[in-house]
């Protein structure tokens, strides 16, 4: 399993625009860590709503969270006005645990 | 004097019924009154509510988020009779909402963010490591840094400046947050939280460094700051954050996507041209630039519409610079030099007037007739959802202060 983070918009908009996102490779983790990942990611996904369509605020952010899992990819996002705990704490695990490519 | 209006004292479902007459002339009168009485409406029903939430001779408020993302938990760390606070965010938002609202009541005569009293209320130690500060449609809220690459975003009084013009720009021209029209929202924070720190230091457009968010960087990171509105796309060059991708001409207007990835156009990347617009036209005037440029920036702001683009911001601010300074004045020939500079071309201001088509009759006639009744009915239905957003913002804000009182 394969979990990438990317972050969108804010004030610093014009760096993140060209930032590549934090990636976490399952396989590269201890068995434990690993087992961790992939019990945020049920709840993650089990939570997810599409949010609906609404303006954007000045300034706010955003999160894509992208889970390459047994040949499928399941997308995930969030704004800050409207996050559940679940991609939160995600989203934190993989801001702690992945790298920059 | 003929009354085109029926008396508001009319119920609605009378007057909705009456817009459905076969009578052309009924049908007229009636979608008029529905048109006038839900402004009314409107009016009494916000202005009513705003006496209880938001009129509060822009008192302030910070609160502190305890690194939560939810503001309806956040508890009060200081009110504006209350005592400094322990916390040098707080007090730093604190005193950074009081010298932009200081700077807009001095300046421009403005109330604070609507012109009349609003709160300001500020949120600090949002999230956790949030690198970053933003508008969220009534109050501004600022994250920490992560200490690797940002530090505090209370730390720049220019980026608390930027976070409540964006309150000012929603609630004068409502610039929409996509493409043109959002770079130029962007620039107007931009600008105006820049005026915000040179008016505070007493600085002449010379002496100013045109930066914003120069305190936010930690000193681990080569650059001088975000944005430069002297030198757009010279802000920074090093590996973590690349090189400032901001164009300052037209020629190199990025052309990105309307959505969260492409930053809805480029607002943050774009606005670069209209900020050197303005150092451009601050420079050449000289002195004070919340002055001449400030004001007629902050004049072409109020009347700027939603969709307002940098060609039609450019042609009201050479409009402004002849009514404030006289046709052909330097302010105005400054005015004109920067957009040019920047590849924005200021045509020669067209007045144009709105002159209602006269009745001739025929099928043309009755098309025109439909034409306008539909508009007008498309009018009595936005104001209506204007009213009911408003109200809602309006409970939202009252809900908050109830919870802050408990």
């Amino acid at each position: 399993m394969i979990v990438s983070l990317s972050k969108h918009g804010g004030l610093a908009a014009g760096i993140r625009l060209r930032q590549p996102p934090v990636v976490v490779d399952a396989k590269a983790l201890p068995p434990q860590a690993a087992r961790d990942l992939a019990v945020m990611v049920d709840a993650a996904v089990k939570a997810d709503e599409p949010a609906p369509p609404t303006e954007p605020h000045p300034d706010s952010m955003s999160y894509t969270i992208t889970v390459e899992r047994d040949g499928t990819t399941v997308t995930l996002k969030a704004r800050n006005s409207a996050m559940s705990s679940s991609f939160r704490e995600l989203r934190d695990w993989i801001e702690g645990h992945g790298r920059r490519n | 004097m003929r009354c085109s209006c029926i008396n508001c004292i009319v119920p609605p479902h009378i007057l909705l019924r009456l817009a459905q007459s076969e009578k052309k002339e009924m049908r007229q009168i009636a979608m008029r009154t529905l048109l006038t009485t839900t402004r009314l409406r409107g009016q009494r029903s916000i202005r009513a509510r705003l006496t209880l939430a938001d009129v509060g001779a822009a008192q302030r408020t910070v609160y502190d988020c305890r690194n939560s993302t939810n503001l309806s938990e956040a508890r009060i760390a200081r009110t504006e009779d209350g005592q400094a606070s322990s916390d040098a965010s707080v007090n730093r938002v604190f005193d950074g909402l009081g010298a932009t609202r200081d700077f807009y009541k001095e300046v421009f005569r403005r109330d604070s963010i609507d012109g009349r009293g609003m709160r300001l209320n500020g949120f600090v130690h949002y999230d956790r490591d949030y690198n970053n500060a933003f508008w969220d449609g009534s109050q501004m809220v600022f994250g920490d840094g992560d200490g690797v690459l940002f530090s505090d975003f209370t730390g720049s009084l220019d980026v608390i400046g930027h976070e409540l013009a964006h309150g000012v720009t929603e609630s004068s021209a409502g610039l929409v947050y996509h493409r043109q029209p959002g770079a130029l929202n962007e620039s107007i924070s931009d600008v105006f939280g820049s005026l915000v720190k040179q008016w505070s230091l007493k600085q002449s457009a010379e002496d100013a460094d045109w930066l914003i968010g120069a305190d936010i960087f930690t000193p681990a990171i080569a650059g001088d700051a975000l944005r430069s509105l002297k030198n757009p796309g010279g802000a920074y060059d090093n590996d973590d954050f690349g090189r400032d991708p901001q164009p300052d001409h037209m020629s190199r207007y990025e052309d990105l996507p309307d959505n969260e990835e492409g930053d809805f156009g480029g607002v943050h990347i774009n606005s670069g041209i209209p900020n050197k617009a303005f150092y451009l036209v601050a420079t050449d005037i000289g002195g004070y630039a919340w002055e001449a440029p400030g004001h007629i920036w902050y004049e072409s702001l109020k009347a700027s519409s939603p969709t307002t683009d940098f060609r039609g911001f450019a042609e009201l601010t050479f409009m402004m610079a002849d009514r404030l300074y006289g046709a052909g004045s330097r302010e105005q020939q400054a005015v004109a030099a920067a957009w040019r500079d920047v590849g924005v071309r200021v045509p020669p201001v067209v007045v144009r007037m709105e002159i209602p088509q006269r009745a001739r009759g025929g099928d043309g006639h009755a098309q025109r007739e439909e034409d306008s009744l539909a508009a007008l009915s498309r009018q009595v239905a936005a104001l209506a959802e204007q009213v009911s957003a408003l109200s809602r913002e309006v409970n939202g804000a009252k809900s908050r202060r109830v919870s802050a009182r408990n």
